[in-house]
C-alpha cells in the first residue's frame, strides 16, 4: 500500500527521507540491541555529554545499561579493515538525562558513520550528508564547521595548567570575551596570543573571510595544518549547492581526546537547540585498538515534532455517523470505497468530541450520506 | 526584529537606560505596567519581563533571542547560551560570610547556607574542603545567627546587611554583573543584528 508522505509526522517524514539519502550512497542500515556492557561507558565517560546512565544486572550477574550514546557501539564493533570504509547508519532510540526536567528520556536519533580509511572523499561525502539532513528537516538552515586542532593548537602552545585551559575554553565556547580577557589577565598570557584568541571568537560566521583570519591568526604547526585542511575540505565543497550554508565557527567544540580534525553542528531556524553533530573521532577508534579514522553525525529527532508542529493535520477527514441496526460489512464497505477514495475516516455511534474531523457524514440504510444538522 | 527576556526590577530599569542610550525606545517597559510582553512597534522589538533567575531559561528554550542575567544565575544554572557582553551592571559579589566571632572548625565539615548551591559545591571542591550544604531560598544572613549554619555563601552588594547582622565576609569568590546572553540557535540566524546591538552596547558599558 502507498502511503503518502504528508500523512505522517514530521519527525517520522524526516527518518524516512533520510534513509532514502543516505541509502543512495551506499550506507547500510545497522540495527543493535538497546543494551550494553556498562564498562563500555565507564572507560569512556567522557565522551558522553551526560554521565548519567540507566543500569540493570543481566541475568548472569553483568551489569547492562541502556544505550545513551550509539557512536561508542558502533566503534567497538566496526569490522572496517585497513584500506577500506565501512559505511552505516542507523535509527535508535537512547537514553539521556535531560537536562530541565533531570528525568530520564528516551530520543530517536538518527545517524551516520565511515569508519575505515577516511580520505578528503569521505569527508566530502560525509558533511554533504549533515547538509541534506539539515535541509530535509528546515531549508532555512546553517551548518557550523570547526577544526579540533585549531584551538587545541592554541592552547597547548600556551602552557597553562588545566584549570585556566579549562576556563579559557568555556570562554571560547559561550564566545565570552570579557571573561577571557580577564582569565588571560590573571594567567599572564602574552598580548599577541590573547588578541589571537579575541579573534577566534569574535569570526563572524562568513565561511572564506573565517579562513582568511584563521591563516593569519595561526600561531603554529598545529593550527596551520587544521587551516590547510578546512582548505581543501572547503574547496572540494565549494560545487555543492550547499557552500552558502557553511559557517566556520571555532567555538564548537567537542571532547579533545576522542575527536580531532574537522567538527561540525547544524542548526535550523525553529529550534533553539543544535539538531545535528558530529565530526572527525580517530582517536575513539585508537581507544578500542582499531588504527582507524572514523567521522559521522547524529541528528536529533525528537525536538522535530515539537517545533514543527503547526505543519502536522491533527485528527481525521471524515468522522462517520452509522447506528446499531447497520450492518457491518456494509459498513466496512462503505469505510474502504472512502479509504481509496483518499480519505482519513473514523467511524462512530455519536459526534465524538475526542477525534479531530474536517466533515461529518452519516451511513444509513447502504448509504453514504450528508448530516443535515449536527 | 528581537525578542528580549528582561529581569524584572531595578535590572530592568537600568538595561532599559543602556538600550535607551544607543537609540532603542524603552518608554513602555520602563513605565509601571503589569504587562508581561511589551512590543515596541517602530523596532519590532518584543520584550518580555521574567523573574530573573529564569531570564536563562527563556533565551534556553529560544523564546527569547536574547536576555540580560547575573553572571551568579549563570554560574548557578549553566545554560548552553552565548554569553556576549558584561554591561557592568548591578555589580556585587558572591561570598562567603559568617559571624563576627566566627572561627572555622577544620576538623568537621562545614555547614554552608546558601541559595548558589552549585556555587557553593564548585568553590569548596576548589579547595577540597567537604561542606554540607542547606538550601534556602531568602533571608540566608539568618542562618549563622541561629547557629544553623557556620557560614553563608550570598551576594553581597554593599555589605550593609552583613553588617546589620553582626556577619563579615570571610572570602570573596567571585565578582558578579549582569551579562547580555543570546540562543545559540538564534543567534546563527540573527548574527549581524545580534553582533551590531553588542556593538553598540559595548560603547555605552
Amino acid at each position: 500500500m502507498e502511503m503518502s508522505l504528508k500523512r505522517l509526522k514530521k519527525d517520522e517524514r524526516v527518518s524516512l527521507r533520510l534513509r532514502e539519502a543516505y541509502e543512495k550512497f551506499g550506507y547500510r542500515k545497522y540495527k543493535m540491541s538497546k543494551f550494553e556492557e556498562y564498562s563500555l561507558y565507564l572507560d569512556n565517560k567522557n565522551f558522553l555529554k551526560c554521565q548519567q546512565i540507566i543500569t540493570f544486572n543481566s541475568l548472569d550477574g553483568r551489569l547492562l545499561a541502556l544505550k545513551p550514546d550509539i557512536t561508542l557501539s558502533i566503534a567497538k564493533n566496526t569490522n572496517a579493515k585497513k584500506g577500506q570504509v565501512e559505511k552505516l547508519y542507523y535509527i535508535e532510540n537512547i537514553y539521556r538525562l535531560a537536562k530541565h526536567t533531570k528525568e530520564f528520556k528516551e530520543i530517536g536519533q538518527i545517524g551516520l558513520e565511515a569508519m575505515g580509511d577516511i580520505d578528503a572523499y569521505t569527508t566530502l561525502e560525509v558533511v554533504y550528508l549533515a547538509l541534506e539532513s539539515l535541509e530535509v528537516i528546515d531549508t532555512e538552515f546553517v551548518l557550523d564547521i570547526s577544526h579540533m586542532g585549531f584551538v587545541t593548537g592554541l592552547l597547548d602552545s600556551l602552557k597553562v595548567n588545566s584549570d585556566v585551559r579549562e576556563k579559557l575554553l568555556e570562554c571560547i565556547i559561550s564566545k565570552n570575551l570579557h571573561d577571557m580577557k580577564r582569565e588571560a589577565q590573571v594567567a599572564k598570557i602574552d598580548e599577541k596570543t590573547v588578541k589571537c584568541m579575541e579573534q577566534i571568537v569574535m569570526l563572524n560566521g562568513d565561511f572564506l573571510s573565517g579562513l582568511k583570519t584563521a591563516r593569519e591568526i595561526a600561531l603554529n604547526e598545529a593550527m596551520e595544518s587544521a587551516v590547510c585542511e578546512l582548505e581543501t575540505f572547503y574547496q572540494s565543497i565549494n560545487n555543492t549547492p550547499y557552500k552558502d550554508k557553511l559557517r566556520l565557527d571555532f567555538s564548537i567544540l567537542n571532547d579533545t581526546s576522542y575527536y580531532n580534525g574537522i567538527i561540525f553542528q547544524g542548526y535550523v531556524k525553529k529550534i533553539p537547540t543544535a539538531v545535528l553533530s558530529g565530526g572527525r573521532y580517530d582517536l575513539l577508534m585508537n581507544r578500542f585498538n582499531k588504527e582507524m579514522g572514523a567521522i559521522g553525525f547524529a541528528v536529533n529527532l525528537d525536538e522535530l515534532g515539537r517545533y514543527y508542529q503547526d505543519e502536522k493535520e491533527m485528527g481525521v477527514d471524515i468522522l462517520l455517523l452509522y447506528d446499531e441496526n447497520v450492518c457491518a460489512s456494509e459498513l466496512f464497505d462503505a469505510v474502504r470505497k472512502l479509504n481509496d477514495e483518499g480519505y482519513r475516516v473514523f467511524t462512530e455511534k455519536t459526534v465524538s468530541d475526542t477525534v479531530k474531523f474536517k466533515k461529518i457524514l452519516k451511513f444509513q440504510n447502504g448509504k453514504v450520506s450528508e448530516v443535515e444538522n449536527v | 526584529m528581537f525578542n528580549i527576556a528582561l529581569p524584572k526590577g531595578r535590572l530592568a530599569d537600568k538595561t532599559c537606560k543602556l538600550l535607551k542610550q544607543i537609540g532603542i525606545n524603552t518608554d513602555e517597559v520602563t513605565s509601571d505596567s503589569r504587562q508581561l510582553v511589551i512590543k515596541d512597534e517602530k523596532t519590532e522589538i518584543q520584550y518580555f519581563l521574567v523573574k530573573p533567575s529564569d531570564v536563562a531559561i527563556y533565551v534556553e528554550y529560544g523564546v527569547a533571542d536574547i536576555g540580560v542575567v547575573g553572571k551568579d544565575i549563570l554560574l548557578e544554572s549553566n545554560p548552553d547560551v552565548y554569553e556576549l557582553l558584561d554591561l557592568q551592571l548591578g555589580k556585587c559579589k558572591v561570598v562567603v560570610a559568617g559571624r563576627e566571632d566566627f572561627y572555622e572548625d577544620k576538623e568537621r565539615p562545614l555547614r554552608v547556607a546558601t541559595k548558589f548551591v552549585n556555587i557553593a559545591k564548585d568553590y569548596y571542591a576548589s579547595i577540597n574542603r567537604e561542606i554540607e550544604i542547606i538550601k534556602l531560598n531568602g533571608s540566608i544572613e539568618l542562618a549563622p545567627i541561629l547557629n544553623m549554619s557556620d557560614v553563608i555563601v550570598d551576594l553581597v552588594e554593599t555589605g550593609t546587611t552583613l553588617k546589620e547582622n553582626k556577619l563579615k565576609v570571610l572570602t570573596e569568590i567571585i565578582p558578579i554583573s549582569a551579562r547580555l546572553i543570546a540562543n545559540k540557535a538564534k543567534y546563527k540566524f540573527k548574527e549581524a543584528e545580534i553582533n551590531e546591538l553588542v556593538a553598540k552596547l559595548s560603547e555605552v558599558v
